[in-house]
């Protein structure tokens, strides 16, 4: 294995060879799943969306289902307002998912568009939230789009409580698996602690094999 | 299974919006032995739709370029796309004696925020300069991520000037993701770059040419198929000259003219460059299988016919019986565990229909077919290609046209034998895989997650041969999936003892005793008498 690595060590300013890192839409998509009824939605070329759900699953060995706004070629000189609108509504009307979490990623970020923008004028069905997360790939790493997705979900969906809060521990796992998930939810438990983990791949991640698929499974943190 | 299979579909087909449906509604078609045979393929994928599909960038980087074993393709651009072709394709390869493989390898520029706004053109010539002082490769590609194309890097400039500095070929391939409607853009990207450039360049003295030599076009060598295949011609007596790009070095490919025969195993990703080479070089092409003990025995046999080489028929009669007679009680032993049994396929170009043959011959049946990003020819066969409309995703792919080359070009044979031969063996004839498949049977193009999960509450197959994104929905629901990108990590399945190998994986995963903890829900739920074959469409519905 890697037998053309040679053994002395030359610097290097520009070329990056077997990096220990990826890029940050995976990681928000990866915290997305951790949304209970959630279905990630990557805002870019097939591509993206393809190479994350077959680097999770391969990983994880459990389906991971994601849609894309399917970027051509057209959509990247006219922008992807449509792309993202009309795959919004096809999202609701064919998955129905409780909410929807969208990353962009370089594609849409070169082109610069206005997510906020675009989902305030989108048609959204009664009960149902789409939140969003700004996932740049040329910015960081998938540790990044983690908690890019993390911050959105707080901005999108927490509210300030005039009582004082809920008198909950909000617990943000970072990026682990979802067995760890699982074992910090035991801990607090056994403390009795009450708590908000966020967000929570377990059940979702490592669900057991019923014979029956749930596109949702039971798993992860409820909005 | 008895059921009308176009009450199926148009029981699934009613579940969606009209706009879905109407889209949706031409990528599907049940064969029947009069009716409509046209389908919709090589079309956008409406957006919002979970679909299996990818950019041209996996096409070109992913699928095409990334075998060549001596080369170091550098990927230009953030990092994740780079990343997420590494190794993630099973294309094996192995270094010749001497010579280098970078197939564990990722090179990227990891393009930073910085570089998007200011240009990454400085950070892509300094890592081709760092990427030759330490590797020492034969050659350099630079694959286009999305972002370059947007930013407009012009890579073509940084090659050329890089292949005057060291003296090396370096390949640019504007294979930016967006590009196409799927990776389909992408194979003829990387077959337009490898034809301008490589294919070629290179020739054998008419002294050392072999006789039979031929090039293998579209086998990738997926779990060390090509190398199976590559054991049986050399055992006739063929010689490979060039495979692309299976295991293959950047000399190889540009050397491939010199052979007499091209052998084009997937259709999809690499007939335009089989057309080419034709027209620039009078070299012919001849549609093959090598999937399953049948297509792969009638593949040599029409390989035979096309040298007209008595001695070499004789021998290649030889060759199929001795590799028969060894794997034969092997075959059947596992046939007697799958027979009867259903099979459903949705793969990428071509191996939808290559496995068709193989899965016959140990006694299952395909009841569902498509593909993820093929065209209207891998369905229909190529005489409908004058009629195929081409939308304006596909005319952004530029449409390369060759002339003859005075000095290299070269007839086989004379037209008038090549006419003849037409009749009897498939040169420039695929006829597509619609033509092999059984009357009511489906067809469905570009297969989506809500189509995957309702076709296998109705079809129950016993079988899924698909990819890893859906292997797990499919395998929560009780059903075996496999696989058939990567075959599971297992491998050979091509040729002869490669057939041994598939049939014994699928013999396997079938009968896995941990299916029987899991009950699927169309066998626990007791339903009323008269209506199971409907049961499973009703729920889903």
């Amino acid at each position: 294995m890697l037998n053309n690595t040679p053994k002395e060590i030359s610097e290097r300013s520009a070329l990056v060879v077997n990096p220990a890192k990826t890029c940050q839409p995976i990681g928000a998509m990866y915290a997305a799943l951790g949304i209970h009824g959630c279905l990630p939605h990557s805002h870019g070329s097939q591509g993206c969306c393809s190479f994350h759900r077959m680097h999770l699953t391969r990983h994880f060995r459990e389906p991971i289902v994601a849609s894309t706004s399917s970027f051509t070629e057209g959509a990247c000189v006219f922008g992807g307002k449509t792309n993202l609108k009309k795959g919004l509504e096809t999202v609701f009307e064919i998955y129905n998912p409780e909410i929807v979490a969208v990353n962009t990623t370089c594609l849409s970020e070169t082109i610069g568009d206005d997510l906020s923008e675009i989902i305030s004028s989108t048609n959204i069905p009664k009960g149902k939230t789409v939140i969003y997360a700004n996932t740049p790939s040329y910015v960081g790493s998938h540790i990044t789009g983690f908690s890019n997705m993390t911050k959105a979900m707080v901005t999108h969906l927490a509210s300030k409580d005039e009582n004082g809060g809920n008198n909950k521990l909000a617990i943000i796992p970072g990026f682990v698996e979802p067995s760890d998930m699982a074992e910090i939810k035991r801990i607090l438990k056994l403390i009795g602690i009450p708590f908000i983990m966020f967000p929570d791949t377990s059940g979702v991640l490592n669900s057991p094999n019923t014979g029956k698929y749930v596109m949702y499974p039971k798993g992860g943190v409820t909005v | 299974m008895k059921d009308d299979m176009n009450k199926i579909v148009d029981r699934i087909l009613f579940r969606y919006p009209a706009k879905v449906m109407k889209n949706r509604k031409e990528h599907i078609l049940v064969k029947e032995p009069e009716g409509p045979k046209e389908i919709s393929a090589n079309t956008r994928t409406l957006p919002g739709i979970i679909t299996n599909r990818g950019c041209a960038y996996a096409g070109c980087k992913g699928v095409v370029i990334g075998p060549i074993i001596d080369m170091v393709h550098i990927t230009h651009g953030p990092v994740g796309c780079s990343y997420y072709t590494w190794a993630a394709r099973r294309n094996k390869g192995k270094a010749r004696e001497g010579g280098k493989s970078f197939l564990e390898y990722a090179f990227t520029t990891d393009l930073q925020e910085s570089d998007i706004v200011f240009g990454g053109i400085k950070k892509l010539a300094q890592a081709i300069k760092e990427a030759v002082e330490i590797f020492h490769p034969k050659a350099i590609s630079i694959a286009a991520t999305c972002p370059v194309g947007l930013i407009g890097d012009d890579i073509h400039a940084v090659a050329k000037k890089a292949q005057e500095e060291y003296g090396i070929p370096v390949l640019a391939f504007s294979c930016e993701g967006y590009k196409g409607v799927s990776q389909s853009a992408g194979h003829h990207i990387a077959n337009n770059k490898l034809m301008k450039d490589v294919v070629g360049t290179e020739d054998i003295p008419e002294a050392q040419r072999k006789k039979y030599s031929v090039n293998i076009l579209g086998e990738y060598n997926i779990g060390g198929d090509e190398w199976e295949i590559k054991r049986v011609l050399n055992k006739i007596g063929y010689t490979v000259i060039a495979t692309l790009t299976g295991d293959a070095e950047y000399g190889d490919i540009a050397k491939a003219h010199n052979a007499d025969l091209n052998l084009v195993q997937c259709h999809r990703s690499i007939n335009y460059i089989a057309d080419m080479i034709e027209i620039k070089y009078g070299l012919p092409w001849m549609k093959v299988n090598f999937i399953g003990i049948e297509n792969f025995s009638n593949s040599l046999r029409n390989m035979a016919k096309y040298f007209g080489d008595a001695e070499l028929m004789e021998r290649t009669e030889r060759v199929i019986q001795e590799e028969i007679e060894d794997i034969k009680d092997e075959i059947n032993r596992y046939k007697e565990m799958c027979k009867g049994k259903t099979a459903v396929l949705f793969v990428g170009g071509s191996r939808a229909h290559h496995y068709q043959g193989l899965l016959k011959e140990i006694g299952m049946e395909t009841v569902m077919a498509g593909y993820e990003f093929g065209h209207r020819d891998d369905y229909e066969g190529r005489d409908i290609l004058p009629y195929i409309k081409l939308d304006a995703d596909t005319r952004n792919i530029e449409e390369l046209t060759v002339e003859k080359d005075e000095r290299k070009y070269r007839l086989r044979m004379s037209p008038e034998k090549l006419e003849e031969l037409k009749k009897e063996i498939p040169i420039h004839q695929y006829k597509g895989m619609i033509h092999d498949m059984k009357d009511n049977t489906i067809i469905i193009d570009d297969l989506n997650h809500f189509e995957t999960e309702m076709f296998i509450k109705a079809l129950k197959p016993a079988f899924f041969g698909s990819g890893i994104k859906d292997k797990y929905i499919v395998e929560k629901m009780g059903v075996y999936s496999k696989q058939m990108h990567s075959y599971d990590y297992s491998g050979p399945y091509a040729g002869f003892r490669g057939a041994v190998n598939f049939a014994r994986d699928t013999a396997a995963g079938i009968h896995t005793p941990a299916w029987s903890y899991i009950v699927p829900p169309w066998k626990k739920e007791p339903i009323l008498k008269g209506k199971i074959e409907k049961e499973g469409v009703e729920e889903a519905c």
